[in-house]
C-alpha cells in the first residue's frame, strides 16, 4: 500500500518538467564620491560645525609659528588682531572679549599663506604663470559631481551619478531584467558564481575588474512563465569598462528610482530590498 | 496605651529609646565605603555636573559636524555585502566553553564554586551565526604610546601627548605606570605615556588617514599581521617612531616633535572571532599577511 502511494508519488513529479537552474548577476557600481544631503541634512551639519568652531579651543600660535621668524610675520600680515574694547567707541555687534588674541564671542578664522596666485591677487600688468600638474603648490580644485554623462544623461555610461549606486539591466525580448545566464551544455554542472562570471565576461567582454561577493546567491526568483529558478549572485564592478560585446545589446546603468520606471512592477517589488537607496 | 508609638512597633531586645527619641530620623544611617564629594554638590557647581552631551555643559562638543564618508560607505555598502559574505548555510551557534558543574549527587557539589571551563581559564563567549542582527561593526580605536623615557625625564611626556592629540583630533590622557618595577626604573603612579580613545567622526577620519596616507607610505609595511588579535574580535598593529613620521599633521612639523613615539592601535570591532573582524577591516582598506614561520 505505502509502496504503491510512493510510486504514483514519483510518477506524478516526472511528469512535471524540472525547473531549469540559471543565475541573474546583481552587478553594481558602488557610489563613487559622497551621497548628497538634503537640503535639512546639510543646514544642521553647517549648524553643528559652527558650533563646533566656535566652541573650538583658541589656535596655538605661539606653537606653530615661533617669534621673530620669518613665517610668524607673514603669519601676522595676514591674521590682524581683533580691535580690542575702547570705552570711547561704539561697537555695533557688541563688546569684544579677547582672549589670546581672539574673540571669544566668534569662531576663529585663520589665513595662511597661499601657495600658489589667484586672478584677484595680482597686480596690474601681470599674468597668472602657467602652473604644470605636478607642481605641489599648485591650486588643487576637486573635479566635478556632475559628469559630461550626467549633462548628457547618457543612461549607458558607467560615470553618471557618481553619488549613487548604479545597477546594470538588459533588455530581453522587450524586457528589462537583470542580466540572466543558463548553463548552454550539462555535463559537468558549473557553479552559480562561475556561471554568473562567463555570463558577464560574454557580455561586457573581458576589460572588466569586478568583485564577487559571495557564492552564496543572495535571492531565488521563480520565474514562473520560463520554468526558471534564477539564483541572483551579487558583485561589484571596481574598474574597467563595460563594452557590450554584441552590437545589439541593449543594457543600462540605473538607479534604484530608476529600475522602478524600468522593471517589470512585480519583478520589482520582489528584488527591491537587494538594491541600496544610496 | 500611649498611641504616641507606631503601629507596627514590635517590641525586641533593643532598647526603645530609639523610638521614644524626638526627632527620630527614619533614613537609616549610611557607612559609605564610597568617598562622596560633597563639596561637588555645591549649588555653584551645578553646571558641571551636567553630562559632555549636553548642550548646556561647560565641555560640550558637537559630535555630528560633518558627514562621515567612511560610515556612510559602511553602512550603504559594507554592511549587506558582509552579512552575505559571512552567509554560512544551516550553521548552528558554536558554544563558547564555560564554568562547569561539579554534579548534583551531593550538597557540597551543588554549592561549591563552579569549575574551570574546559581547555581555558577563563570562560570564552559563544558565537552565532551571521544575521542582520550581529554583523561586524567598528565601536572605537584605543591607541597607546609607552615612553620610556617620561620615566626619567617627565616632561618628555608632553610631547608625546601632543603628538596623540595632534594625530586624532582628540585630548590624548595620561597613562601611568601600575607597578614597581626596579630594572626598568619603573615606578608606581610616574607617568609614561599616553592614550585615546577614539570613535564616531574621530574614528572614521583617522582611519582613513591611516589607510589612504600613513601605510601605503611605510615602506617595509607589509600588512597587520594574520595572527594578530585577541580572539575576540581586537586587531592591533604597531607602528615604528619612524612610521609616525607619515601622519601629515606630524610630516609638516617635523621640528616641533624632535622626540617620536611609537603607537599601539587597536581597532576594537563588535565581531566575535578575529576571522571576522578581518573581514571587515580589510574591508575597510587594511591589509593583512601571514608572517613566515622563522621572521
Amino acid at each position: 500500500m505505502i509502496g504503491g502511494l510512493r510510486r504514483s508519488a514519483i510518477r506524478a513529479y516526472a511528469t512535471k518538467s524540472s525547473p531549469i537552474i540559471s543565475s541573474s548577476l546583481l552587478l553594481s557600481r558602488n557610489p563613487v564620491v559622497t551621497a548628497d544631503l538634503d537640503p535639512f541634512q546639510s543646514q544642521f551639519y553647517k549648524y553643528q560645525q559652527e558650533l563646533w568652531r566656535r566652541l573650538m579651543w583658541t589656535f596655538p600660535k605661539w606653537f606653530y609659528f615661533r617669534e621673530g621668524t620669518l613665517a610668524e610675520q607673514r603669519y601676522r600680515q595676514l591674521n590682524r588682531d581683533p580691535v580690542a574694547y575702547n570705552p570711547d567707541l561704539e561697537f555695533p555687534r557688541g563688546k569684544p572679549e579677547i582672549r589670546h588674541r581672539r574673540d571669544r564671542r566668534f569662531k576663529q578664522e585663520i589665513k595662511l599663506p597661499k601657495t600658489y596666485k589667484l586672478a584677484e591677487d595680482l597686480a596690474e600688468g601681470e599674468t597668472l604663470p602657467v602652473v604644470s600638474k605636478n607642481d605641489l603648490a599648485r591650486q588643487i580644485i576637486p573635479n566635478s559631481r556632475i559628469t559630461e554623462a550626467d549633462k548628457v544623461n547618457d543612461l549607458t555610461s558607467l560615470e553618471r551619478k557618481l553619488s549613487r549606486t548604479l545597477y546594470l539591466i538588459i533588455n530581453q525580448n522587450g524586457k528589462w531584467i537583470l542580466p540572466n545566464f543558463t548553463e548552454q551544455s550539462s555535463e559537468v554542472p558549473t557553479a552559480l558564481h562561475k556561471l554568473a562570471e562567463d555570463g558577464l565576461y560574454q557580455l561586457g567582454g573581458e576589460k572588466i575588474n569586478y568583485f564577487n561577493v559571495s557564492n552564496t546567491p543572495c535571492h531565488l526568483h521563480i520565474n514562473q512563465a520560463e520554468n526558471k529558478k534564477e539564483f541572483i549572485i551579487k558583485s561589484h564592478i571596481l574598474s574597467g569598462e563595460f563594452k557590450p560585446q554584441d552590437e545589439s545589446l541593449k543594457y543600462l546603468w540605473l538607479t534604484k528610482e530608476e529600475l522602478k520606471d524600468k522593471l517589470d512592477a512585480k519583478y520589482y517589488y520582489e528584488i527591491n530590498h537587494l538594491f541600496s537607496d544610496v | 496605651m500611649s498611641t504616641s508609638i507606631s503601629h507596627n512597633f514590635i517590641r525586641s531586645f533593643s532598647s526603645t529609646s530609639s523610638v521614644a527619641r524626638t526627632g527620630y530620623s527614619t533614613v537609616h544611617p549610611v557607612h559609605h565605603l564610597v568617598k562622596v564629594k560633597k563639596n561637588a554638590l555645591k549649588p555653584s557647581f551645578q553646571e558641571f555636573l551636567i553630562p559632555r552631551d549636553d548642550i548646556r555643559a561647560v565641555g560640550y562638543k558637537p559630535k555630528e559636524i560633518d558627514q562621515d564618508r567612511l560610515m556612510d560607505y559602511y553602512h550603504n555598502t559594507l554592511q549587506s555585502d558582509l552579512m552575505l559574505n559571512m552567509y554560512k548555510h544551516d550553521s548552528k551557534k558554536i558554544l563558547g566553553s564555560k564554568l562547569r558543574s561539579w554534579g548534583n549527587d551531593s550538597p557540597f557539589k551543588l554549592y561549591r564554586e563552579l569549575k574551570k571551563p574546559k581547555g581555558s581559564l577563563n570562560q570564552t563567549r559563544d558565537i552565532n551565526p551571521i544575521t542582520f542582527k550581529n554583523i561586524p561593526q567598528l565601536e572605537s580605536i584605543s591607541i597607546q604610546i609607552y615612553n620610556k623615557d617620561a620615566l626619567e625625564n617627565p616632561w618628555l611626556n608632553i610631547s608625546s601627548r601632543l603628538l596623540l592629540s595632534q594625530i586624532t583630533n582628540v585630548k590624548a590622557k595620561q597613562i601611568s605606570a601600575k607597578a614597581n618595577i626596579l630594572p626598568w626604573k619603573l615606578r608606581r603612579g610616574k607617568a609614561c605615556g599616553a592614550k585615546v580613545e577614539l570613535t564616531g567622526l574621530d574614528m572614521s577620519q583617522f582611519i582613513t588617514t591611516l589607510v589612504e596616507i600613513v601605510l601605503p607610505r611605510i615602506r617595509t609595511f607589509q600588512g597587520i599581521r594574520l595572527t594578530s588579535g585577541d580572539k575576540n574580535g581586537n586587531i592591533t598593529l604597531g607602528l615604528d617612531p619612524e612610521d609616525v613620521k607619515h601622519f601629515p599633521e606630524v610630516e609638516a612639523f617635523q621640528e616641533l616633535f624632535p622626540n617620536l613615539d611609537g603607537l599601539h592601535i587597536t581597532l576594537k570591532t563588535n565581531a566575535r572571532t578575529d576571522e571576522r573582524a578581518r573581514t571587515l577591516l580589510s574591508s575597510l582598506g587594511f591589509p593583512f599577511y601571514k608572517p613566515r614561520r622563522n621572521s
